[in-house]
């Protein structure tokens, strides 16, 4: 649905994105995710063709987009960094102009129905500019719907909002996506990219890291699992690294953690060594780096190879 | 080009700038002020005797033309063709305010990103933004004019003076060159507009626009020139052509990619 060949854009001297090469799948939701100056906000501005790449391409819905795709725009809903509205004008007012924009038929209708379904449909007559931060962004979020696009950009739904807002909105993506519609958030928050991506990207001027969180994890740390002894840990510690399918293991924070080579095969073998060496064990749990470890291992890294 | 979404762009623009105190508070005093000052002019010069000799303080290019004629009547047409020329000027302060904020203050609302996001061409933008600045500008300073028509008919202005206010010249200047030059002046308040990031400066950098009109004012006080319609008929013509230039300019200066990425 989405898709970009070796997108570049420099500003001046200043080389904002690098050789991105990515595919965002029909109903897929794809979070974005980066450092501040990581290049999402141009991402999302190149591929609604807002600015033109200095090279590479980007197609929406197989159609090559550029600057002077317009007609593509009404595949697309946008939400922006900042929502930006007309402050003077009521909310209805500002969603019915889009709806005019897009073309779509009984503009006023669905403006209302709308602002109803995002809950803002008592404060329609009211100017934006007595809205809170969570109702601009659920209005926000109206008007990026306002023609039923297929495509969603969404550059950081929840930053700045409570966390009850923030959680309405999570809600509403949430139910975007399981409309079957096509989703690339760009968000600094990682435990939301983790509930609601499929897949996640990490951007640092180029694309570091493309997969599920999961495949990630494995990928950077392997699959490892946590037992809890009654007592020191450190006699089993060493027999346990000669064990068949144990990659490593170390003790961090009393316990043992062990890098196995599968979760399913090697733990059962590795507790029942453990009990034939007398280890009290009290528990066994599989271990998952947080998605917050695993980024910052793939932005460090990142920086790593850039300086290198 | 699509009519609707320039429609769309113009409601948008019109709702916009009736909710701006300042532009609404412009909309109420401006045509008051432009209505109220020939209709005073013309009423305080009623004591001067309506005949006797003419006369001699007019400037000699403008006593040439106006020769034969009783003072009273000499100095009604004279008031009656400068104040046809305020009325030139009339539409132009509303229209200017508008075009110049509209581009400069949506950027600072950040209402232009997912504006520019959607399928709308700059051309329609442009053109929606200009119709829409330059109309309640036309409208009021229409409305100016019928108010000092109907008071020129109510002081029983001299013929040749009432024919200055209404009549086909009249007329040319008032429905034809009026929406020109307004349109020109919101092309180059758009123009300017879409090149600072300040409203204030868009604004008076836009009135620049005025200055030839001045010189025109100026010119025709002094007798230097007298607009018959066959000057008319060129001014309209050297307008409609720039007009047509500056739309293609404002569309060509109007850097979506500057606007959006360079602005802060």
């Amino acid at each position: 649905m989405i898709r970009t060949e070796n997108l570049t854009r420099r500003y001046d001297r200043v080389l904002a994105l690098e050789g991105l090469t990515f595919e965002v799948h029909e109903g897929e939701l794809l979070a974005l995710l980066g450092p501040n100056g990581a290049g999402k906000t141009t991402t999302l501005r190149l591929l609604l063709g807002l600015i033109s790449p200095t090279s590479g391409r980007v197609w929406i819905a197989g159609e090559l987009m550029t600057p002077e795709s317009h007609r593509l725009r009404r595949q697309i809903g946008y939400l922006p960094e900042t929502p930006g509205f007309w402050e003077r004008l009521p909310a209805w007012k500002n969603l019915e102009i889009y709806a005019r924009l897009y073309g779509v038929p009984a503009a006023r209708a669905r403006a209302m129905a709308l602002l109803e379904q995002f809950g803002l449909a008592d404060r329609a007559r009211d100017p934006v500019a007595t809205f809170s931060k969570g109702m601009r962004q659920r209005l926000a979020l109206a008007r990026a719907l306002i023609h039923d696009p297929p495509i969603l950009l969404l550059d950081e739904p929840t930053a700045g909002l409570d966390p009850e807002a923030a959680l309405e909105v999570r809600e509403l993506l949430r139910s975007l996506k399981g409309q079957g519609r096509t989703i690339l958030l760009s968000t600094h928050d990682l435990e939301e990219a983790e509930r609601l991506g499929d897949r996640v990207a990490i951007l640092r001027t180029r694309l570091l890291a493309l997969d599920t969180p999961d495949r990630l994890r494995a990928q950077r740390f392997g699959t490892m699992v946590a037992i809890e002894v009654d007592g020191e840990p450190e006699p089993y510690l060493s027999r346990i690294r000669g064990q068949p399918g144990v990659i490593q293991a170390a003790i961090r924070n009393g316990r043992l953690e062990v890098q196995v080579a599968d979760l399913r095969t090697v733990t059962p073998d590795l507790v029942r060594s453990l009990v034939e060496m007398g280890a009290p064990i009290l528990s066994v749990t599989p271990v998952k780096a947080s998605l917050e470890e695993l980024y910052l291992r793939i932005i460090r890294e990142g920086r790593g190879s850039a300086e290198s | 080009m699509s009519l609707s979404r320039i429609i769309a762009v113009v409601d948008k623009e019109i709702h916009d700038a009736l909710r701006n105190r300042y532009i609404a508070m412009l909309m109420i005093i401006l045509p008051l002020l432009f209505a109220a000052i020939p209709i005073i002019s013309l009423t305080s010069i009623r004591q001067i005797p309506a005949s006797g000799e003419p006369s001699e303080e007019l400037p000699p290019g403008l006593a040439r033309r106006l020769a034969g004629l009783p003072p009273r009547t000499q100095l009604e047409v004279f008031l009656a063709s400068q104040f046809m020329l305020l009325f030139w000027i009339a539409p132009l302060a509303i229209p200017m305010t508008i075009a110049t904020y509209s581009v400069v203050g949506e950027k600072r609302e950040k209402a232009l990103e997912p504006l520019l996001a959607t399928p709308v061409t700059t051309g329609e933008l442009l053109i929606g933004k200009a119709i829409a600045a330059a109309c309640p500008g036309m409208a009021l300073s229409w409305g100016a004019y019928f108010i000092v028509v109907a008071a020129a008919y109510g002081i029983h202005l001299s013929p040749p003076a009432m024919e200055t206010l209404w009549g086909p010249t009249a007329w040319v200047q008032i429905f034809v060159l009026g929406p020109f030059i307004t349109l020109l002046a919101t092309l180059t308040g758009l123009i300017v507009s879409s090149r600072v990031n300040d409203p204030r400066l868009a604004e008076q950098v836009g009135m620049i626009v005025i200055l030839p009109l001045l010189g025109l004012i100026l010119a025709q006080s002094f007798g230097i020139l007298w607009l018959s319609g066959t000057l008319l008929g060129f001014i309209a013509l050297f307008l409609l052509g720039a007009d047509a230039l500056l739309v293609a300019l404002a569309v060509a200066l109007f850097e979506r990619e500057t606007i959006l990425t360079r602005w802060r």
